[in-house]
Formats: C-alpha cells, sequence, structure tokens
C-alpha cells in the first residue's frame, strides 16, 4: 500500500496533516504531512480507532 | 478491493512504522547535506498540541517517539572533515550560547566536538532536539564556572578574552 510524506523545506505555519488521499485530520506536533490508506470514519473527519490505523 | 482486505490489513499495520522511517530518511540526508535545515523537521512531543481525539493525540506521540528513535540511531552531522554521531557531540545551553570554544568544550566535556554554529539552523530548536535526542552532552551554565579555575596558559589564546568575560560577570 502507498505510503507518502512531505516535509516542509522551510519553516511555515502550516499544521500537518494526516491522509488517506485526501486530507482527514490534522497532526498537531508532526512536521510533515503523511500520507496512508488509513481507515476514516464515516465523515472523513477523522481515522478508526483501531489496530488498522496504528 | 474486498478481496484484497486481508493483504491490505497486513500491510496497512505497519504504515506508521514506514512513515517513522521515511521521516527518519529524510531528516538524516538533511542533517548530512543541509543540517541548518534539518532540525526543523525533527518532530517533538512539546510541539503535540491539544487534539480532541485523544486516541490520535497518542498514536501521534508514538510516531513521534519513533521518528526520534530511529534519528538518535542513525544521526550523522559532517564537522569539518569527519562525520560525528550524537555521542561524539557537545553543545551549549541557552545561557552560555556562542560562549564557548572548541578548546573550552574539551576541557568540559573531553572527546566530544562542540556543535559548529553553522550548522545550527536560527532560533534554538536545534537545543530542543539535541536534548529530545539524548546522547549529545549539554553544557550548562553550572559547568561554565569550571573554566574559572583554569590557568591562563591552559585557556590559550582566549586568556585575555575570559578575562574580559570574567570581568564582565
Amino acid at each position: 500500500m502507498p505510503v507518502a510524506i512531505a516535509i516542509p523545506d522551510h519553516v511555515g505555519d502550516d499544521m500537518a496533516s494526516l491522509y488517506a488521499g485526501l486530507p482527514v485530520a490534522l497532526a498537531p506536533g508532526l512536521t510533515f504531512h503523511a500520507n496512508a490508506q488509513f481507515d476514516v470514519d464515516v465523515a472523513r473527519q477523522g481515522i478508526q480507532h483501531e489496530e488498522l490505523n496504528k | 478491493m474486498l478481496l484484497d482486505k486481508e493483504f491490505s490489513t497486513r500491510n496497512l499495520i505497519n504504515d506508521a512504522s514506514k512513515i517513522a522511517q521515511l521521516v527518519a530518511s529524510v531528516v538524516c540526508t538533511r542533517f548530512l547535506k543541509n543540517p541548518a535545515r534539518a532540525w526543523q523537521v525533527v518532530p517533538l512531543l512539546g510541539d503535540v498540541g491539544t487534539i480532541g481525539d485523544r486516541w490520535l493525540a497518542g498514536q501521534i506521540a508514538a510516531l513521534v517517539d519513533t521518528v526520534q528513535s530511529r534519528v538518535r540511531n542513525s544521526f550523522a552531522i559532517k564537522v569539518g572533515a569527519t562525520t560525528k554521531n550524537l555521542t561524539e557531540l557537545a553543545y551549549e545551553g541557552a545561557p552560555i550560547e556562542g560562549l564557548l570554544t572548541q578548546h573550552e568544550a574539551d576541557g568540559l566535556r573531553p572527546g566530544r566536538t562542540l556543535l559548529p554554529r553553522s550548522v545550527r539552523g536560527t532560533g534554538s530548536r536545534w537545543q530542543d532536539v539535541l536534548t529530545a535526542l539524548g546522547n549529545s552532552e549539554r553544557i550548562d551554565v553550572d559547568n561554565a564556572p569550571d573554566l574559572f579555575d583554569w590557568q591562563d596558559d591552559d585557556l590559550g589564546a582566549q586568556a585575555g578574552t575570559r578575562s574580559d568575560r570574567r570581568a564582565a560577570r
């Protein structure tokens, strides 16, 4: 399964996010965006609390 | 797609590990090629703000910890013609930043190389990152007075400068 990260070259105010193809959840504290095939909730506003998403 | 569920599940469980591996790889490469810009990429637990979803906050904290662990093990930075890992480095705490020379660091932390200023980047994130990663030696203001016990011969070319600093205290 594809996994991707995006790391900024400059310090900015953008907050990192988790993606499952499209943005799913903000991830404050990370210094990068991360995309994976997370199991998202129905509203696509978060990821499911399950082993699959660890 | 449903037919691939088992295959997908087996792989998805490792996603966080893959992400951590990717990030750590980029960080370590940046420390070798453009260290001044590498510090900002190392995630810190202190930056994990308030997230409504506690479970997700825990996962993010675990990811930060995993990235740091991988960076800790693979960290290397060029100092002159050599490459140093964390166990070979020393750095000053914020109150005495920029006041120590390598000669003085040799006396306070024998065998350690003072992190060159040219690789520190802007701000104080480099100190936060080194503190979080551990293994390097921090020289704090509590250690600095030891220098005042040195003889001028020990201080070498810094003797005058050190005396001036002592007088300025």
